[in-house]
Parts: C-alpha cells; sequence; structure tokens
C-alpha cells in the first residue's frame, strides 16, 4: 500500500489531554494544545524527557487513549477507525507479550490479527525471527526471553503487516548496541522504501541518527520542531577535518586565516575519537566472524525480503528483474535533507560524548588543549537533560 | 543454516503428530479391550475394576482427541479464532485445566467410596450424582469466573491490549473471541468430566450389589432414566360436576355487581381463581366414612410409558387437618378400581412412592388410582404443586446425561460472558468478586424467590417499611437471575427425571443468547467506551 502523498499521514491539530480522577477533577495535563504534522516518507522524532506527553500522544494517535481537546486524523481518519490500523505498526515502549507463547506462535497470533491466510504469515514470521535473530531460539516461551530478545519479538510483531507508518516508542531500550544499530538501520531502509516512522525516544543519539524531523516536547507542550539540521546547524562555525597535521602546518593554516579572515582564528585542535559504539560494534562483529557461539540472541540477519520489497508489488512476483527493480530507492520520492548521521561534530553529539567522557575512567585533558565549546542555544537541549533520565 | 533448522522442526512437529495419533489408537483399542476383557471374565467386581480402568482409558483418549479438535478448530483463518485460540492456549499453558481435571479426577474417584454407604443402591447412586453434577458444576463455573476474569483484567493491566487493540480487530470481535475459546474449554472439561461421571455410574456405581431385587428395580425404573410427570385429572362425571360447579359460584360471584367483579380484576381472573378453589378442593379427601373420602385420579396418554418401560410410579405428598398420630396417617390405594397394597401408615409432608406395573395401563393408555382416606378423624389433600403425579420412562439415562450436561454447558456460557463483561471495567480482584457474587445469587435465586414469597407474612408479622424496602431490593436483585436457576439439569438426574430437547433450546434461548447476549452487549459497549491506557506522566 503506498500512502497518498497529497494528505498528511498524521495531522493533530490542538490537541490536549487531561487525566482526571475518581472525582472527574483535572489531576494532570499530560499534553497541551499540540499540533503536530507528518507527512508521507518522514521518520519523525518526537523528543522530550520522562513525562513529556510523547507516549501519551502516540496512545491517542493509536486510539488507546482518547483526547480531551482537539483532532487528530491518521490517514485522514479518526484513530478509532478499525480499517487504519490495518496501515500501522506499533512498538510500545515496553515489549508486551503473552509469556505462554513461544516467539513463533506469538507472531503467528498478530499475523491473523491482520487476517493474514497461513502461508504468508509462516514466510514472513521465518523471515522475521531471522531478521531480529531469534531463529534458533523461536520455540521457547517469550517469558523465558531476556528483555532485549523481548524487544527484538517486539519489532518482529510491528512489522508482520509491512505497515505504511511505524510507530516506534523507545524502541532501543534494552538492546545491545548491535540491536540498537540494527534498528536504526531498519529505519533508515523503511525510510528508503517510502514508509513512514515516528521515533519517540528521549535518547538523542537515536533520533538525530535516523530522523529527518522532530518535535521536542517538555510538559506536554512543543518547545521545538524542524528538520535535525534546522535544530542541530550551528551558526557562525565551519569545521575541517584532515589527516594528521604537523604542528608547524597548523601554525601555517592559522597563519592564513588571519591574513585572509580578520578577526578569525582556529578555535579547536583537536586528534578525533571513534564512538564507543563503532568500537563495540567492530569487536563484536569480529567475534561473530570467528565463530564464537552465544547462547542469547544472535546477531540479526538481512531485512526481511517483504519488508525490502516495493509497497506496491505483490509478494509473489520473483524473478531477476525484480530484484534489479526491488534494489533502486522508489521513484515516488520527496527530496531529502542532507542525510543526517553523515554530519559529525552537531551540538547532540557533543553532548552525548561529554556524557560518555564523564563517566568513563580516563585522565583529564591537559591544559595545554585548545578545546572551545562552540556557542549556541542550547536553552532546550539543557531542558532535556535536566530531565528525569531512564 | 536456515533450510536446516526449518526443516528439522517440520519433521519434529509431524513426528510429534504421528505419535499422537498412534498413542490415541492404541488406547482406544486398549480401552474396548479391557472392557471385553472385563465381560468375558464375567465376574462382577472384575467387571466392575475393568469396565472402570477401561473408562479412564477411554477419558484420557477423549480428552487429547477433543485437544486436538478444538486446536484445529481454532487453526482456521480469522482474527476472532486467533484471539479464541489464545485464550485457549492461556488457559491450557497455565495449567488451568490441569488442575481443574486433577481435582474433578480425585472429586468423582473418591465419591463412591464416601457418600451413602449401609444406604440402598438407588440412594447411593443418587448421591453421588448430586454431589460429582454438583461439584462439577461448582469447579467449572469457578474456573471459568477465574480464567474469564483473568484474561481480559490481566491483558489491560499487563498491556498486552496495546498491542492486540492497535491491530486491526473491532473490540466487539476481540471479546466475543475471548469469550468463544472459553466456552470451547469448558466444552472439553465438561465432555471430560461428564464422561467421567458417566462411565463411574455406569461402569462400577450400577455393579455394586443392591440390597434386593426392589433396590435394583427402584434404581433403574427410578434413577437410570428418564422419566415425564402425568397429572391426574378428574374421571368423566366428576369433570362435568366440576365444570358446573365452576359456573354456578361465578355466576353467585356476578350477582355482586360488575363494581366486585372488576375489583376483582374481571371475569376471566376471578374464573381462574375459582376453577383453583374448586380442584384444590377435588384433591382433598373427606375423613373416614364421609362420602368424599375416597377420590379417583384418572391418568390418560399412557400408552408410550408401556412401550418403554416395566413400571410407573406414582409420587405423591399429602397434608392432614385434623387429627393425626406421629404425622403420619392412613392411606389406601386402588388400581383400577383393585387395592393395590394393604393399606398403611403414610408419613406427612413427605414425598411417597407407589410402583405400579405398567400391565395396568389399558390399552387406551387409561390408568386410574383411587385414594382412600382411612383416617376417620382428618381430612387429607395433595398440594398443588408436587402433589401427586404420575411418572413414567420415556428415554434412557445416557441420552438424558448428555443433554443435563449440554445445559450446564450453556449456563457456564453465560459465567463467561459474565466474567469478561467485569473483566472489561474492573481488576481482577473486584471483576471476579462481582462475578461470584452473581453466580451465587443466580444459582440460588429460586430458593430466595421462593422465600421472599413469604417474608413478612408469618403470624403476628407486622411489616414495616424496612421490610418493604428489603423485599423490593431482592426482589429487584433475584428476579432476573432466577432464570438461571430454574435450569437445574443436577435435580433432574438425580430425580431421574426427563431433560427435553425443548428444555434445552429454552435454556439456550433465555440463557445462552438472551442473558450471555445481553452481559456480552453490556461488556461490550463498557469496553468500546473505556481508554485502554492509563495516566502515565
Amino acid at each position: 500500500m503506498v500512502a497518498n502523498l497529497t494528505q498528511p499521514i498524521i495531522e493533530v491539530r490542538g490537541l490536549s489531554k487531561v487525566f482526571k480522577d475518581f472525582w472527574l477533577r483535572p489531576r494532570v495535563t499530560a499534553v497541551d494544545q499540540l499540533d503536530l504534522t507528518v507527512e508521507p516518507h518522514q521518520i519523525f522524532g518526537l523528543l522530550g524527557p520522562n513525562g513529556s506527553g510523547k507516549s501519551t500522544t502516540i496512545k491517542i494517535i493509536l486510539g488507546l487513549l482518547f483526547a480531551t481537546r482537539g483532532r487528530v486524523a491518521v490517514f485522514g481518519k479518526l484513530p478509532s477507525d478499525v480499517a487504519i490500523k490495518k496501515r500501522i505498526g506499533y512498538l510500545p515502549e515496553e515489549s508486551y507479550l503473552y509469556r505462554f507463547l513461544n516467539a513463533r506462535e506469538t507472531l503467528d497470533y498478530y499475523g491473523r490479527l491482520f487476517h493474514q491466510d497461513r502461508h504468508t504469515r509462516n514466510k514472513r514470521i521465518d523471515m522475521l525471527l531471522e531478521m531480529v535473530g531469534l531463529e534458533a531460539v523461536q520455540r521457547r516461551p517469550v517469558g523465558e526471553y531476556s528483555k532485549g530478545m523481548q524487544r527484538r519479538i517486539g519489532l518482529a510483531q510491528a512489522l508482520i503487516n509491512d505497515p505504511d507508518l511505524l510507530i516506534l516508542d523507545e524502541p532501543t531500550t534494552g538492546l545491545d548496541p548491535i540491536g540498537t544499530r540494527q534498528i536504526k538501520d531498519l529505519i533508515l531502509h523503511l525510510k528508503d522504501r517510502g514508509k513512514t516512522v515516528i521515533l519517540s525516544s528521549h535518547l538523542l543519539a537515536d533520533v538525530e541518527d535516523v530522523c529527518n524531523r522532530a518535535v521536542i516536547l517538555y510538559g506536554g507542550r512543543k518547545r521545538a520542531e524542524g528538520t535535525i539540521d534546522e535544530l542541530l546547524t550551528v551558526e557562525g562555525t565551519n569545521l575541517i577535518e584532515t589527516d594528521v597535521l604537523k604542528a608547524s602546518t597548523i601554525a601555517r593554516i592559522e597563519r592564513v586565516i588571519e591574513e585572509e579572515e580578520e578577526g578569525k582564528a582556529i578555535r579547536r585542535v583537536d586528534v578525533p575519537r571513534q564512538k564507543l559504539e563503532t568500537l563495540f560494534l567492530n569487536i563484536v562483529h569480529q567475534a561473530q566472524q570467528e565463530g564464537l557461539a552465544t547462547s542469547g540472541a544472535r546477531a540479526g540477519g538481512p531485512v526481511a525480503e517483504f519488508l525490502s520489497r516495493d509497497a506496491h508489488l505483490p509478494e509473489n512476483v520473483n524473478g531477476a528483474a525484480l530484484i534489479d527493480q526491488l534494489t533502486q530507492p522508489p521513484e515516488v520520492k520527496k527530496a531529502e535533507p542532507v542525510a543526517v548521521k553523515e554530519k559529525e561534530s552537531t551540538v547532540l553529539k557533543d553532548l552525548i560524548r561529554e556524557e560518555a567522557e564523564r563517566s568513563a575512567p580516563s585522565s583529564p585533558p591537559p591544559e595545554t588543549e585548545k578545546r572551545k565549546q562552540p556557542e549556541v542555544d542550547r536553552g532546550v537541549i539543557d531542558d532535556l537533560l535536566g530531565g528525569k533520565q531512564s | 543454516m536456515k533450510r536446516r533448522n526449518k526443516t528439522t522442526w517440520y519433521r519434529i512437529r509431524w513426528v510429534q503428530r504421528l505419535l499422537t495419533i498412534i498413542a490415541l489408537v492404541l488406547t482406544l483399542v486398549v480401552a474396548q479391550g479391557v472392557v471385553v476383557a472385563g465381560w468375558l471374565a464375567g465376574w462382577p467386581t472384575l467387571l466392575r475394576w475393568m469396565g472402570l480402568s477401561g473408562n479412564v482409558l477411554r477419558i484420557t483418549a477423549i480428552f487429547l482427541a477433543g485437544y486436538w479438535v478444538i486446536e484445529w478448530i481454532l487453526r482456521g483463518r480469522g482474527s476472532v479464532l486467533g484471539v479464541a485460540h489464545t485464550v485457549y492456549r492461556e488457559a491450557m499453558r497455565m495449567k488451568v485445566a490441569v488442575v481443574f481435571v486433577v481435582l474433578e479426577i480425585a472429586a468423582v474417584g473418591g465419591l463412591p467410596f464416601f457418600v451413602g454407604l449401609g444406604q440402598p443402591l438407588q440412594y447411593r447412586v443418587q448421591q453421588f450424582l448430586a454431589y460429582s453434577l454438583g461439584i462439577t458444576t461448582l469447579l467449572l463455573a469457578l474456573m471459568t469466573i477465574f480464567v474469564s476474569c483473568a484474561t481480559l483484567s490481566g491483558e489491560i493491566e499487563q498491556k498486552q491490549i496495546f498491542t492486540v487493540m492497535t491491530k486491526p480487530i473491532h473490540r466487539g470481535k476481540y471479546l466475543f473471541g475471548k469469550w468463544l475459546g472459553i466456552v470451547l474449554l469448558d466444552g472439553l472439561l465438561l465432555a471430560v468430566a461428564g464422561l467421567a461421571i458417566w462411565g463411574m455410574t455406569t461402569f462400577y456405581m450400577t455393579r455394586l450389589p443392591a440390597r434386593d431385587a426392589m433396590d435394583r428395580l427402584s434404581l433403574e425404573e427410578q434413577v437410570l432414566t428418564a422419566r415425564i410427570a402425568a397429572n391426574p385429572q378428574p374421571i368423566e362425571p366428576v369433570q362435568k360436576q366440576i365444570g358446573e360447579e365452576v359456573n354456578k359460584r361465578l355466576e353467585r360471584m356476578k350477582e355482586q355487581g360488575d363494581a366486585y367483579m372488576a375489583a376483582r380484576g374481571g371475569e376471566d381472573v376471578v374464573r381462574h381463581e375459582i376453577e383453583q378453589q374448586v380442584m384444590t378442593e377435588w384433591r382433598s379427601l373427606g375423613p373416614w366414612g364421609q362420602s368424599d373420602a375416597r377420590r379417583d385420579f384418572l391418568f390418560v396418554n399412557m400408552a408410550a410409558a408401556k412401550k418403554y418401560g416395566r413400571s410407573v410410579q406414582l409420587e405423591y405428598n399429602i397434608r392432614a387437618s385434623g387429627q393425626t398420630a406421629d404425622q403420619q396417617t392412613r392411606l389406601g390405594w386402588l388400581v383400577n378400581g383393585r387395592p393395590y397394597d394393604n393399606p398403611q401408615q403414610v408419613p406427612l409432608n413427605i414425598k411417597q412412592t407407589l410402583v405400579i406395573s405398567v400391565e395396568a395401563i389399558g390399552d387406551d393408555g387409561r390408568l386410574v388410582l383411587t385414594a382412600v382416606n382411612l383416617n376417620p378423624g382428618a381430612s387429607l389433600s395433595f398440594p398443588a404443586k408436587d402433589g401427586i403425579a404420575l411418572m413414567y420412562k420415556v428415554d434412557n439415562f445416557t441420552p438424558n446425561f448428555f443433554r443435563g450436561v449440554m445445559m450446564i454447558w450453556v449456563k457456564l456460557a453465560f459465567l463467561a460472558a459474565m466474567g469478561l463483561a467485569a473483566g472489561t471495567f474492573l481488576g481482577f480482584p473486584v471483576a471476579v468478586l462481582a462475578a461470584l457474587l452473581v453466580f451465587v445469587g443466580a444459582s440460588g435465586s429460586g430458593f430466595v424467590m421462593d422465600a421472599l414469597k413469604y417474608y413478612g407474612k408469618g403470624a403476628g408479622d407486622t411489616p414495616g417499611v424496612l421490610d418493604y424496602l428489603i423485599k423490593v431490593v431482592a426482589y429487584t436483585f433475584t428476579m432476573p437471575l432466577s432464570q438461571f436457576g430454574r435450569y437445574s439439569p443436577t435435580q433432574s438426574l438425580v430425580g431421574g427425571l426427563y431433560i427435553s430437547w425443548s428444555a434445552i433450546a429454552s435454556c439456550v434461548l433465555w440463557i445462552g443468547v438472551v442473558w450471555t447476549g445481553l452481559t456480552g452487549l453490556i461488556g461490550w459497549m463498557i469496553f468500546r467506551a473505556r481508554e485502554l491506557a492509563r495516566v502515565q506522566v
């Protein structure tokens, strides 16, 4: 199914949600006068600390909660309309699973709720189990799974219908870095296929890595909205990255800047470090290549074949010509902003790195090191980091 | 790697299925073999025990076969079956069914060694049937209430509902799927329990030694049977007299004027009251020596009784006004004008049974029984309800028993709907409490309704406002539930009474469709209107 391009996938206008107590007195305003528009093919980030109204907004969009005021349209219809749910995949903040079912039965159950025939279900379940790395433990009750494994099966159930709109609420909670990376890759892959994803998270790196648009909530209100570039670009600075230079070369560059750009100078010279996430991933990948065994979840396989197809093609179409077609990006594609993951040294990454450095037992940097922080408006970010972390 | 894993799983599954089928067939063969061996041996005790062990194997086979049949049905396409399948699996894997089966086996297997010891066989079997059916109904009712309350309120509490209700399934269909799963589970467990009780009765209890031939006959003709009651009517000349008497009394009332008649509810109501009055007088016997000390009771259309059984049973209950000694009186009976037996002392207000050979029934299906009051100091009367009836066989015990089990199933279906409805808006403990209250209230509604009729009407009672209020509240709650208690298959089976298909149809219509439907509708309306998530800020 291909979404109607002229119509927003989700439109929220003046949404408020007030929770009341037993005597119907207003107790908590979880969402306050929220306006949102999620366009087709967007990877839309819902950012905010705990209790900012992200999950409440998602639950209203899904019809699990009812709005106190305002209007919500999903695919142009009310959230209570059962028909729209055929096009939605949802991963809640925790994988609420039936402990007595095994992974295969769990996916089979959800597949049946989508009225899929047995053949389609079995095919998709095989692919999804392979994709999330649970093929070998598919007959174990999910009650015996670790949190990360439950998260993986939760993700698989959200994808069983090859949804046009995927709503992920804190998808990387409980996942190891490999699982986290896979989810990010999956989101980017779905984006390439023209799907729409809403990603709710208070983990800034998750959102920064994959989203092309985000809204930041605090206390149920919208504090900022825009593309990631718009939100993160630091005005008035440039970054040049090279191989390691001699001190004399750096001095010469500084002289050139002084000659050419009056009153300007190099603010910081640093040796780049790779991110811990990257180092970890490299080590694990190497171990897997060496064939070391694990009793837990294995590394996930490739993206399920039915999730790799162009949305308009039927499942039973085969052939080499089709493979070529499948590997091409979809024809209908809006101009996307510059891939976010390519950008380095953004404000959010710096903040994350600082967090990592604070917690790591590393020696303090030498005093001579020239470390100047970019001067940016960090009001919103400070709010986020000042909130409760979970 | 992937290919090999998949193939291995398929092979294992097919091997499992094949082994199950072989085990099933072998079990059935062995079960039948054991019964045949017992029969060939011809030794009562051996026959009894072999029949019993054969039945245990049959029950096991039926349970396994039923389990797989339901599994197969629920594997069909559609979201409703999907939900039903999950509830079914939940109950099976959470060991709910196992606990029930263990308790049931302990109860049904142990009861014969505890109840009615030293009593005639007829009463032993009756007590066994009453206790085993009662325990089964209670256990299954409790299980149904627990499972239905837990499955919905649990899913809301543990939030699995988030992932289910965000899939394309209507809330009504979801509720229906849950109900279907529980009802099928009930069906399976009831089939097993029913088979256990039936087997225990047929293969063990009835083969125990009876006290005498009469005891054996009573067991066969009054318990292990399916009888209906024929009510007596006056013989033809008396019918005419009664008609004339009614008209005469009605005319006398009319002479009081239209206003008087209107105040008593109109002519039809007055006629009905007079008819009741005259018939009550007709069922009364004057003291010995008076002209009305003897009364003929005519039973017609009894040809079917000759066809199905060896005897018919006159069941009566007598009251006396006047002089009686030790709550007893002397009463004699004539069958078609000939003395039945020597007149005997008969206890008052206790049901008595007179066994009469079917040979006494004429070819025209008529039988006249005459009661003679031999007490010169007291009048006797047969109450309108359960006062005098002739019981005769119309069907066998086995089909009657399974019709009774079917009735229990329908009642359980209602309990499942009620538990689910409670679970739509209440947490598990409160939902269970509410459902149990309704169940207990419904089961005892017949007794409460009878009690309410006499509440505040005793000698010297002066009902106050509070009494009136209590009566109104009790009526309000008991009235809608009274039908539940009215369908009582246990009572019928213990008394060897026929459970007709029309009674089953009525039970299905009222309890299975109207009540269950209304309860489900209320549950659906609440579930549809409620938010499934809670405040989390």
